[in-house]
């Protein structure tokens, strides 16, 4: 990941605003920046660039620049500084969540969620794939770090079927999309390390009969009888 | 409700200095030591504004004033132009850190105004531009006091008297005007 995906990752009011619809509005904040920095330039190019006055020179003779006055502007830009490397690598640590980040985690081999923005597509073959195992692990990681799994089905491919996660990062405004290689049968489950996903896995079995491994299916529905049929079980679970 | 909402509206704009409830605050900072001008500065912002991101989220939520985010956006770009345009003419300098002030509140509404990530924005803006600020407010009160006046003519070349006053304003200068990698660029754009 280079630095200017940081840097573009996190244009947030800009982007929201054309996001949102809000075109014209953010062409005219844009505007606004730009007349409001041309403006603070001419201070800047004053006071680096022109010569100072007689009167100036005089006055500033018997100004010093003691420790009193220097230190706390400086303390304030320090915390700044501070405040803004936390702020940036809190971005980089969410960009690398799970993701190709060579430059933040080179020991990291997860392969790269597909990110893109909501109302948006993405042609199905470039969703980036992985075989089963590393893509429930994978997705779990993420989920663990703070994204929310937004949907989480299966893709009938042949006889087979790919899985698919959707996932949300609320803060970032951002959805990131991944899929498995076809599986057949079993794959590892997701609930036991992520609660949300245990009516995902549901649905998958039934739409698929590709059933969670090591999970146990809690019941989400009540059997009910009916008409003498005494109910019974709609979805056999197996244990741990 | 419609008075009470256009009170806290008045009440909020006037305690951030949003156009066109901003004329007391080049006044105040610019008349004010440096020290009085950050304290104040980051008092009455930080305070305006906390209530302005609740006040377009419950907007928001409210379904029954809708316009209410679209009218913080417009006041919040009315504010820049303002800003903007005061910053172009201005030649005290302290006045002009006030009008950049009356801009960053503008930025501030627009995000809020925007809900979701910008409010975030928003919230992350105020923070480091309130270092920023003080920063700017402290390192100008030096170079205020050295040249004895604060016209922009005036303190020009502060460089050479001031080095490590001018320095620090410089930098402040380019983090709240929002250049890269400042964090006022990553909220602003």
């Amino acid at each position: 990941m280079s630095a200017i995906r940081t840097v573009l990752h996190e244009l947030l009011i800009v982007r929201v605003g054309f996001e949102s619809g809000h075109g014209a509005a953010t062409a005219a904040f844009l505007g606004c920046l730009l007349f409001a920095f041309f403006g603070l330039t001419r201070l800047v190019f004053a006071i680096t660039d022109g010569r100072p006055r007689q009167a100036a020179r005089e006055n500033a003779s018997r100004f010093r620049e003691t420790a009193g006055v220097i230190v706390p502007p400086l303390v304030l830009l320090v915390f700044f500084t501070v405040a803004w490397a936390r702020d940036t690598f809190g971005v980089a640590r969410r960009l690398d969540c799970g993701r190709a980040c060579a430059c933040f985690n080179a020991m990291s081999t997860t392969q790269t969620f597909a990110m893109l923005g909501n109302a948006s597509s993405l042609p199905w073959a470039e969703v980036p794939e992985w075989p089963v195992a590393a893509f429930v692990e994978d997705t779990a990681t993420e989920l663990e770090r703070g994204a929310r799994l937004c949907a989480w089905f299966g893709v009938a491919d042949g006889d087979a079927t790919r899985l698919v996660a959707v996932l949300g990062y609320d803060i970032d405004n951002t959805l990131a999309v991944g899929r498995s290689e076809p599986v057949k049968g079993t794959y590892p489950s997701l609930t036991p390390r992520c609660a949300q996903a245990h009516l995902f896995e549901r649905e998958v079995w039934e739409q698929h009969w590709l059933q969670a491994r090591r999970s146990s299916l809690a019941q989400a529905r009540a059997p009910r009888p009916r008409c003498g049929s005494g109910g019974g079980r709609f979805l056999p679970s197996q244990g741990v | 409700m419609l008075i009470a909402w256009v009170l806290l509206l008045t009440g909020y704009a006037t305690k951030m200095g949003l156009a066109p409830m901003h004329t007391w605050k080049p006044d105040a900072y610019g008349e004010a030591s440096g020290i009085v001008g950050g304290i104040a500065r980051r008092r009455y912002d930080h305070n305006g504004v906390c209530g302005d991101p609740a006040r377009a989220a419950s907007g928001g939520c409210g379904g029954r004033w809708r316009r209410d985010r679209e009218n913080a956006a417009r006041s919040g770009l009315f504010s820049m132009l303002i800003a903007a345009l005061f910053l172009l003419g201005t030649p005290d300098f302290k006045r002009m850190l006030a009008y950049s002030s009356v801009e960053h509140m503008g930025i501030l509404s627009v995000g809020a105004a925007l809900g979701g990530a910008g409010v975030w924005a928003a919230l992350f803006h105020l923070w480091t531009n309130s270092l920023t600020k003080g920063a700017l407010f402290l390192s100008a009160g030096n170079m205020r006091r050295a040249a004895g006046a604060s016209t922009m003519a005036e303190v020009s070349g502060m460089a050479r008297l001031t080095p490590m006053s001018a320095r620090m304003f410089v930098v402040g200068m380019l983090a709240v005007t929002a250049c890269p990698p400042f964090g006022p660029f990553f909220t602003n754009c």
